[in-house]
């Protein structure tokens, strides 16, 4: 099927996924309203989420045989747009999953959570598959303001409250730079689309308005992918939220970020590389070594997690600014990789929490390879992978970014990332020594591990090893997925007068 | 004119995001941000008298998005008020590095 947009019905074809999630939504909204308030009804609406996530997955498979006819469309229907698509729902799916237990235990027993959770995937797919602005804007707000009510969930927690609060107005906050930002490349360019833009900016001299733009919109996105100096709200959101939101938060929110990031920057704007280089470059080198020092001294989990978050968004921008693609096949891989892990790791730190999150300090973990061998061993195969060391999927995801920064000629970041690696065995690989050679201090006793819990740490700990071990078919379809992305814009340029 | 109300914008804008830095008052923070959200609008109009219609479009969907943002960030300060009896934001230290 050719997709043309000069035919309005057209929309409708391209963004059936999106349709089809907001649809289904909607009608979870409608059944609960009229639900009454009990676990099995929660999970009625959870399985009905998964549902409509499945018909999206669907959705989206038939769009792999979707041709356009130009690339300058409001809605791109590329590789890249479908690679990131099954990434948000396989996300979301997991996300579900873990949720399940979660809040029957915590009493969050609203059907609201897994209709917000699916308005927040459709703002992310909007994001990473729009070429146009207004609808980047829309996708960002779309997903922010879902995830704003689903980080203060818990109303009876107020760590949970803390945390939204915080998300919020820093959220809202650097979504009025990267407003600013655009309204900049809007008068600059005098365009909203990013297809044309990239051929209406002349490299050679390019005006103040547009460089102020480009600012704006790194300072923007710095915020929303929580790059060092613009990352204070992270630790307090990841640890506030509750858990499976935390994993989603880790996983899907970020990468999505990223993938409208890379869209703006390397496609939009990739002519005119020269002008943001340095700032992604410090950005870069200061989001590699300051949360991997932080860390260290960590003794809360969620923490450290959130600040391992932080260093894997530093190591995410070095893919982002070798801007090649490879670089972009390696973010993609490394995405997936990243998912996995760290949704895994925040489904064993969510079980082992206990009831009212009690339990999330690094000493409550010792001693847990006896009390309980199945979970400390699947915890270290995670602990392990977001360290980077071999034969998982994360040594091989950072292997990829490493030679596509070399082959950019960024040796200095390449240096910096293998030498904050290092530094970050350190915390992990004490999280795995607490639990395997301390005594045990306090007994967590029997730890309650549903169908769903178990089903995701299988499938977690399967692409995590899968990726290390066998990467090749995986990192092919990255590469397929990505190619053309930027010499396509380039045709376009031509095209042009 | 277009100067002009570029200048009025960016002055707008500043004023914005000194009150999100200053202020402690989580409502007055709000507020700033929902400055720095309107001083933007204001470069859009400006903008699009020369660029075309894209501007006025985007500011449509500013107010739009703005307040849906208000309703759920004034649903996040009453809850926080239920916890903590003030929405200062120097209270609210269960969480930090």
């Amino acid at each position: 099927m050719l997709i043309d947009f000069s035919n309005h019905l057209d929309y409708l074809w391209a963004l059936l996924p999106e349709t089809v999630l907001t649809a289904g939504a909607l009608i979870l909204l409608m059944y609960d309203g009229f639900a009454r308030r009990r676990s099995s009804d929660s999970r009625a609406v959870g399985w009905g989420s998964l549902v409509v996530l499945s018909l999206a997955i669907v959705a989206n498979i038939w769009l792999m045989g979707v041709e356009e006819a130009s690339r300058t469309g409001m809605v791109a229907i590329d590789g890249y747009r479908i690679f990131t698509n099954f990434l948000f729902l396989g996300a979301a799916a997991l996300v579900v999953f873990i949720s399940f237990d979660y809040t029957t235990r915590e009493g969050m027993t609203q059907g609201e959570f897994y209709a917000l959770l699916l308005f927040a995937v459709v703002g992310m797919m909007l994001l990473a598959g729009s070429r146009d602005l207004i609808l980047i804007f829309l996708g960002f707000e779309l997903m922010s303001i879902a995830v704003y009510v689903l980080v203060g969930f818990n109303r009876r927690d107020p760590r949970s409250a803390e945390a939204a609060l915080k998300y919020f107005l820093l959220g809202a906050f650097s979504s009025a730079f990267l407003l600013y930002g655009m309204a900049m490349l809007y008068g600059a360019s005098g365009t909203t689309n990013l297809g044309i833009m990239r051929g209406l900016f002349d490299a050679g001299r390019l005006s103040i308005v547009a460089i102020a733009g480009i600012a704006l919109l790194a300072i923007g996105f710095g915020f929303k992918v929580s790059a060092v100096p613009f990352h204070v709200w992270t630790p307090d959101a990841y640890e506030g939220a509750p858990t499976p939101i935390t994993a989603f938060l880790a996983a899907a929110i970020k990468a999505s970020a990223f993938a409208a990031f890379i869209r703006i920057f390397v496609v939009a704007l990739g002519d005119l590389h020269e002008y943001w280089e340095g700032i992604i470059w410090v950005l870069a080198m200061l989001t590699m070594i300051v949360p991997n020092v932080i860390a260290l001294v960590q003794d809360n989990i969620k923490r450290l997690l959130a600040y391992s978050s932080i260093a894997h968004a530093g190591y995410l921008l070095v893919a982002l600014i070798a801007a090649n693609e490879s670089g972009m096949a390696s973010f993609l891989f490394y995405l997936v990789a990243y998912t996995a892990m760290i949704v895994g790791a925040f489904a064993i730190v969510l079980a082992l929490a206990g009831k009212g999150d009690e339990r999330q300090r690094l000493s409550d973990y010792a001693g847990l390879g006896w009390t309980h061998p199945w979970a400390a061993a699947v915890l270290s195969i995670f602990l392990v992978s977001l360290a980077g060391l071999p034969p998982t999927a994360g040594f091989i995801g950072k292997f990829y970014i490493l030679q596509a920064a070399v082959e950019a000629d960024y040796i200095d970041l390449s240096v910096v990332l293998v030498v904050t690696t290092l530094i970050s065995y350190w915390y992990y690989l004490r999280v795995i020594v607490s639990m395997y050679m301390k005594p045990c201090v306090a007994e967590i006793g029997r730890v309650p591990w549903g169908a769903a819990l178990r089903a995701v740490l299988v499938v977690c700990v399967a692409i995590t090893v899968y990726l290390g071990i066998l990467p090749s078919w995986p990192l092919l379809k990255a590469r397929q997925s990505v190619e053309g992305l930027v010499p396509v814009a380039e045709q376009v340029a031509d095209v042009r007068p | 004119m277009l100067f002009e109300s570029l200048v009025v914008s960016a002055a707008l804008f500043a004023v914005g995001v000194a009150g999100v830095l200053l202020r402690r008052n989580a409502i007055v923070m709000f507020m700033c941000i929902e400055l720095m959200l309107n001083a933007v609008n204001l470069s859009f109009v400006a903008i699009s008298r020369y660029a075309g219609i894209e501007g006025q479009l985007f500011v449509i969907f500013v107010m739009t998005v703005a307040a849906a943002e208000a309703a759920v960030g004034l649903a996040i300060i009453i809850s926080i008020f239920r916890h903590y009896e003030s929405v200062d934001v120097r209270n609210f230290r269960l969480l930090r590095w």
